[in-house]
């Protein structure tokens, strides 16, 4: 190069290259909207949904649903198809695994949210939300992975991080291109667990016991954070929305989830949460709340790949149950019914049997 | 702020560098030129650090204010020139070096929270304390010193500029014109070293994470490669965070001290400590081995200061007895390498012998690599016996099959749709041959490659060195963010 203006002219083509460059990654981004955060769906294009702290955000503002189903890894085995056959909501599946109150709140702050896509073409019919009791001691600030701020804020220019980004156009847009085929929404986010491996073979040689805890806790030393995530993060969403049918369940957790309990020393505090939970929830018109624990499905672990995971066909007959009221609470006399029935059941199961096997 | 962030790349740096440029466009008859390149440079230094938080910068600007009392009270001594100054001056130096070393150690040791930067910015504090002292540094100046001690490319990783060679280049520098030869040198800088770091340092960085997380189940030529890797990602984060900086001070006319050479081409461990973080090598020289008594004493006093120097150096750069042995086992060889002397063969003699001499040279550079790359094993491992895991596995790991874990953090995107796109993926090997890429790439670079600084400065700047330049920035900004994605987790 031998000239000032050669070097001058090789910076302008280099700042236009880069500029170009960065238009066209963008454009492209914005155009398909794999995450949903500017536009709906383009008609016809395969997404792939897999990424639930990067595709919740949009999904809740850009899509078209009268229902969602909010909560942990409990939920994702819900099959949406099957909301829309027996209960006739268009549903969308929300779910965050290992949610904190924490991510259900946002996630319903931007389902509520009135100046969306979504909201302005349907109300909220219906909220599906699997309570998890151990969750209620979270943090009311914390969510239990750090979220990409970027598709959770109004901030246009952090946006640049999904505008600029190589694993949004290389597999959220190109890899959907070149195979050609889209995720199924009625089935996203369903877990790798194949039905082989739901039986007790494989749910007993993976159980890790906890260690037995000397101090027990006191009956009472959970509740005060339980209603601070309550009343931070999930009843204002009911007391707002009294024309949305809130569902609430308690997941069918193993009778193995009790034994760990147990051995945290945490039976009556968690008894107490279950019962203070239920209470605060039966004081609204709308609110349906289920307790689906005393299942006897949940005493055969044939039925679980872990020590809380039910196989699909539970959540399948989860929703038969929103539809004709099995297993639905109706006062609070009902839940300490149901309570003193799990009682009964852990009383009565051998855990010593269970646990003495070499599996 | 880090040099790899969306932050720094489209915001910061074009907006500290243009802002440079017109303040000096505008102001340049002006007397007060100095102060406001000065000012610009603390300003955007201090913006870039804050973005680490405000316990960050809090403990930076109190360290700034107790250097500046002690640099101020020294400097009164000297002005009122009184009896026993000598004693009181250099009481106070003690006592500051003190206090500094402390609050490293305090935060290095004691503290949950350790302040981003602070061995770096530390070392520059009590650099400038001594050399104000003795009289290297004339008169203080605020604005000069906290240019000095600020100056965002260098705050983060050094170098370990002296005050006089940063100072005195900083003085040219408010003369000097905006030269597009040097802002198209500094780019091409830039994009390699952010090459380096984010392509390479970081794909390689998964890969060990990866290998360390998995001791008890490594094949032996995985655990061989995680120990061989390590040693290249090392390389490529510190010499690609060198040359991002080395670019941003080119593109302004500004050259940081020379802080890597090519450290694997090194012949021995001493030869080594001169390629490898050079300026930290003459800090601890100039500030430590030499006021020890240096090689001035006899042989066992110097062999018993390479070993008090590099045993700070192993608690300089991390707490825990695997720091002690990585310093040990380079104060040991650096020790016998001195012990034992070089063996120098004539260049000029016969073709015989002019081979004999590269295969020695060759054997030299192998033995050092091979040297380092184990004292890294006990550098980036958590415990001892994890290290000693690490080893036992190289020998009882026995062979993994294709294609292992190990080998899939290799498998860029954009690397694997090009086999996907050709019949390479119907091959078996095509599952491994991404990280086989990835280690010949890295010996090649790292053996026999020029250094990206000489190539900056030397290649012929036309359109194939543009279209690199911008090729490889776009390549590295779109890498900066990635989708966050978790396995499975667990309720």
């Amino acid at each position: 190069m031998d000239s000032k203006n050669g070097y001058k002219e090789q910076f302008i083509i280099l700042i236009t290259l880069i500029f170009a460059a960065f238009v066209l990654c963008g454009a492209i981004v914005v155009y398909v909207d794999p995450f949903f955060h500017y536009h709906a769906p383009l008609e016809g294009f395969p997404y792939v949904v897999d990424n639930q702290l990067s595709q919740n955000p949009g999904m809740a503002k850009n899509m078209n649903y009268e229902g969602c189903i909010i909560g942990s890894s409990m939920t994702v085995n819900f099959d949406t198809d099957d909301f829309k056959e027996l209960l006739d909501v268009n549903t969308i599946k929300l779910s965050y695994s290992g949610a904190y109150p924490k991510d259900d709140y946002n996630i319903l702050s931007i389902v509520f949210d009135k100046d969306t896509y979504a909201r302005k073409n349907s109300d909220v019919k219906a909220v599906f939300f699997a309570m998890d009791i151990p969750t209620m001691t979270a943090d009311t600030e914390t969510t239990k992975y750090p979220l990409p701020e970027y598709l959770y804020d109004d901030n246009y220019l952090n946006d640049v991080k999904y505008l600029l980004n190589k694993d949004v156009l290389l597999q959220y847009i190109m890899r959907p291109m070149i195979q050609g085929q889209g995720s199924d929404l009625s089935e996203i986010y369903a877990s790798w667990w194949t039905p082989d491996y739901y039986n007790i073979q494989w749910v007993m040689h993976n159980y890790d016991e906890p260690e037995y805890v000397d101090e027990e806790t006191a009956a009472d030393a959970l509740l005060p954070q339980t209603k601070e995530n309550l009343e931070v993060n999930i009843l204002p969403f009911v007391e707002n929305n009294p024309d949305t049918q809130f569902y609430f369940f308690f997941p069918p957790y193993s009778i193995l989830y009790w034994h760990n309990v147990m051995q945290e020393n945490t039976i009556e505090a968690t008894f107490s949460q279950y019962q203070y939970v239920a209470d605060r929830l039966l004081e609204y018109d709308n609110v349906h709340l289920f307790y689906f624990q005393t299942m006897p499905e949940t005493l055969d672990l044939n039925n679980y790949a872990d020590y809380t995971h039910y196989k699909p066909d539970i959540n399948r007959f989860m929703v038969e149950c929103f539809k004709d009221g099995s297993y639905e609470i109706h006062s609070s006399e009902e839940m300490k019914n149901q309570l003193a029935t799990m009682r009964e059941m852990i009383a009565a199961f051998d855990y010593g049997e269970l646990l003495s096997k070499e599996w | 702020m880090l040099f790899n962030s969306y932050e720094f790349m489209l915001a910061f740096m074009p907006v500290f560098i243009i802002g440079y440029f017109l303040i000096r466009h505008f102001y340049r008859e002006n007397e007060k030129l100095m102060r406001l390149c000065n000012l610009w440079i603390i300003a955007g230094s201090l913006v870039f650090y804050a973005l680490f938080g405000v316990k960050n910068i809090l403990v930076l600007l109190a360290s700034i204010v107790l250097n500046a009392i002690f640099i101020l009270v020294l400097n009164s001594i000297k002005d009122k020139g009184t009896n026993g100054e000598n004693t009181s001056q250099r009481l106070l130096l003690a006592v500051g070096i003190i206090l500094n070393v402390l609050a490293l150690l305090l935060f290095k040791f004691k503290g949950a929270f350790f302040p981003i930067a602070i061995s770096f910015y530390t070392f520059n504090q009590i650099a400038y304390l001594v050399d104000f002292y003795r009289g290297d540094i004339e008169e203080f100046d605020l604005f000069e010193y906290l240019s000095y001690i600020l100056f965002f490319p260098k705050l983060l990783q050094g170098p370990l500029m002296s005050y006089g060679d940063f100072v005195s280049q900083l003085r040219d520098l408010a003369k000097k014109s905006l030269d597009w030869e040097l802002v198209m040198r500094g780019l091409l800088l830039i994009s390699l070293g952010l090459f380096k770091k984010v392509i390479l340092a970081d794909t390689i960085g998964k890969a060990v994470d990866y290998g360390y997380n998995s001791l008890a189940t490594l094949g032996w030529w995985e655990a061989v490669l995680v120990a061989v890797f390590y040693s290249f990602q090392l390389y490529f984060d510190f010499s690609g965070y060198c040359d991002v900086a080395s670019g941003i001070c080119m593109i302004f006319g500004l050259e940081l001290s020379l802080n890597f050479d090519s450290p694997y081409k090194a012949v021995n461990i001493i030869d080594f400590w001169n390629r490898w973080h050079i300026t930290l090598t003459k800090f601890f020289t100039r500030y430590i081995y030499i006021p020890l008594g240096g090689s001035r004493k006899g042989a066992v006093r110097t062999y018993v200061n390479i070993m008090i120097v590099f045993l700070i150096s192993g608690l300089w750069h991390g707490s825990g007895w695997t720091f002690i042995v990585w310093g040990v086992m380079h104060g040991v060889l650096n020790m016998l390498t001195r012990a034992i002397g070089s063996i120098n063969r004539k260049e000029n003699g016969s073709p015989v012998e002019k081979k004999i001499t590269r295969a020695v040279v060759c054997g030299k550079r192998l033995f050092t690599f091979i040297y380092v790359t184990i004292a890294w094993v006990f550098f980036r491992a958590n415990t001892i016996s994890d290290a000693a895991l690490l080893f036992k596995r190289m020998f009882s790991g026995g062979i993994r099959p294709y294609y292992s874990d190990f080998a899939n953090y290799f498998r860029l995107d954009e690397i694997w749709y090009v086999f996907k796109l050709t019949s390479i993926v119907k091959f078996n090997f095509a599952w491994d041959l991404c990280m086989w890429l990835f280690l010949a790439f890295s010996i090649a670079i790292v053996f026999f490659g020029k250094s990206a600084i000489n190539y900056a400065k030397e290649c012929k700047i036309g359109i194939g060195t543009t279209l690199l330049t911008a090729a490889l920035l776009v390549w590295c900004v779109l890498s900066f963010g990635g989708v966050s994605t978790f396995l499975y987790m667990n309720f």
